[in-house]
């Protein structure tokens, strides 16, 4: 069950699954500003609202998940949260469904990702670009946790996604759908260059980057970053910065 | 604040109690010292870290004058409540703010500077400082209720705020003013109402002004600047976080200027 506490990721729930909404509390205060919003739809759909004092395990969980949580959602405190079951995996069959087709599309592959708040970020991005869809891996991943969805803000609902954990048959799956893959490391060969056919890039973890298998299997290895002491982007910007290249606008 | 969590300076532990004062991991650790900018107060580490590292952490600490203790992994565990601290541990000083009339002084040909118009993450703070050193930022600029340069802004740089160079503005109106008549051109990171970065002309001196999480870039600053800037959308969420967006803008900056300098690649 995921415990949310941004204002736009659950209004971003109850938009497109309100069923899996379970509850929204309120604290002592009562709503402002998007919280306001939350509350209205929430009663508007039947999703039960309470309010007063937050304790017990809901306060016990804010503890847990206080890495992140608040500064990453813009500074909130949880005055407010949302218990939402977890969106559900699309298969691979089905991401990959709108390959081919007359506008080219960009689907993104995530190689081992350790941090939630990266992963979040990058559905954010995801869904402010229109990527088709997201595939993720299952070991040795952070998982898609409450943090994921609130630092997202809505991205988590709006853009379908698939774990997998054989990461390399699934990009071969995906080359077979006809999708072209892309790697994306500091010693790549070629720079980015525009859309020109159906993507799916892959980013690579935080420390390690793409693995060998992962890159055998990518048609073209472009690198982001020119020069710097750093080895390369934060994940999160690596893959925003693909998405607004290729963006086939 | 109660008497157990402040304590007040003179018991000197509450200070050595702020998580943001210390920064750990051997990368982050090891990049502050060589950077040789910002003063680390002492660095603790631990016994059972391999010989190369701990050699190379004695002869910086000494060089720089910094004390080393050998200390117990656990000791260090309890001071920064992770297990991700690879056995070394830093406690930094106050970040050293250059100052902003020399860093805009030190510039040639066509500068890159990044006015922050109070980011209040520490998480987006590192990243975009992150960014800024490998997409080739001549200077960045922090203004307004800005999240402080610490321990924590340090790890999401990933050891970039010891290489970026760093000021404080108190009034940014003026900065963009002063800038402008400089002949630079200051655009604003806004969603709304902008120009695609793609469509701008980047190749110039520049200064690109990104603003709180919350509210965006200030009203005061927004209607100064030379333009605003914005990123092409072709999805549904309404904006980008301020890292991401940040960094689009940063690359796109430094492509122009490299194709301006080689010439177009074949593939544009």
């Amino acid at each position: 069950m995921l415990e949310l506490k941004n204002p736009h990721s659950v209004l971003a729930a109850l938009e497109t699954r309100a069923g899996d909404v379970i509850e929204v509390r309120f604290g002592d205060r009562s709503p402002r500003g998007a919280w306001q919003e939350v509350s209205d739809l929430a009663k508007s759909v039947g999703v039960p609202v309470r309010t007063g004092r937050m304790g017990g395990a809901a306060a016990g969980r804010g503890r847990r998940d206080k890495r992140g949580d608040k500064d990453r959602s813009g500074g909130r405190t949880a005055a407010a949260s949302a218990s939402v079951r977890e969106r559900s995996d699309v298969g691979l069959d089905q991401l990959l469904s709108t390959a081919g087709g007359d506008r080219h599309g960009i689907w993104l592959a995530l190689d081992r990702l350790q941090d939630p708040h990266n992963i979040g970020a990058i559905f954010r991005t995801a869904a402010f670009f229109g990527v088709r869809g997201v595939l993720l891996t299952t070991d040795q991943s952070a998982p898609i946790s409450s943090a994921a969805y609130d630092v997202a803000s809505g991205g988590l609902e709006h853009v379908p996604f698939t774990r997998a954990s054989n990461l390399a048959r699934s990009l071969r799956q995906a080359r077979d759908a006809g999708l072209w893959v892309m790697g994306t490391s500091e010693r790549g060969e070629q720079e980015l260059s525009e859309a020109d056919r159906d993507w799916l890039v892959v980013i690579g973890s935080e420390e390690r980057g793409l693995r060998r298998l992962t890159l055998e299997h990518c048609d073209v290895v472009c690198r982001l970053a020119p020069r710097g002491e750093i080895a390369s982007l934060n994940a999160s910007v690596a893959a925003a910065v693909a998405l607004a290249v290729l963006n086939p606008s | 604040m109660d008497g157990r969590s402040s304590g007040g300076k003179s018991s000197g532990r509450a200070d050595r109690n702020r998580p943001g004062d210390w920064i750990w991991g051997r990368r982050a650790v090891l990049e502050t010292l060589r950077g040789e900018h910002w003063p680390i107060r002492d660095l603790w580490v631990s016994e059972r870290i391999g010989e190369d590292v701990a050699e190379e952490l004695r002869g910086l600490a000494a060089e720089r004058g910094v004390e080393l203790r050998k200390v117990d992994g656990d000791e260090i565990r309890a001071r920064c409540h992770t297990d991700q601290h690879q056995g070394v541990l830093a406690r930094m000083g106050e970040y050293p703010f250059l100052a902003l009339e020399s860093m805009l002084a030190e510039t040639d040909g066509s500068p890159l500077w990044l006015l922050l118009d109070a980011v209040q993450d520490p998480h987006n703070l590192g990243a975009i400082l992150r960014s800024a050193e490998i997409l080739g930022v001549d200077g960045v600029v922090v203004s307004g209720d800005h999240a402080p340069i610490n321990g924590h802004v340090a790890r999401s740089s990933a050891g970039a705020v010891s290489h970026v160079r760093i000021a404080r503005s108190g009034n940014l109106v003026a900065l963009v003013m002063q800038l402008r008549r400089d002949g630079v051109n200051v655009l604003a990171a806004v969603a709304e109402d902008s120009r695609a970065a793609r469509s701008c002309d980047l190749a110039g001196p520049v200064a690109l002004v990104v603003g709180n999480e919350g509210h965006g870039v200030a009203d005061d600053v927004l209607e100064i600047c030379s333009g605003r800037i914005g990123i092409e959308q072709t999805g549904r969420t309404e904006s980008l976080n301020a890292a991401v967006a940040a960094g689009v803008l940063l690359y796109e900056v430094d492509r122009q200027r490299r194709e301006a300098k080689d010439g177009p690649e074949c593939s544009n």
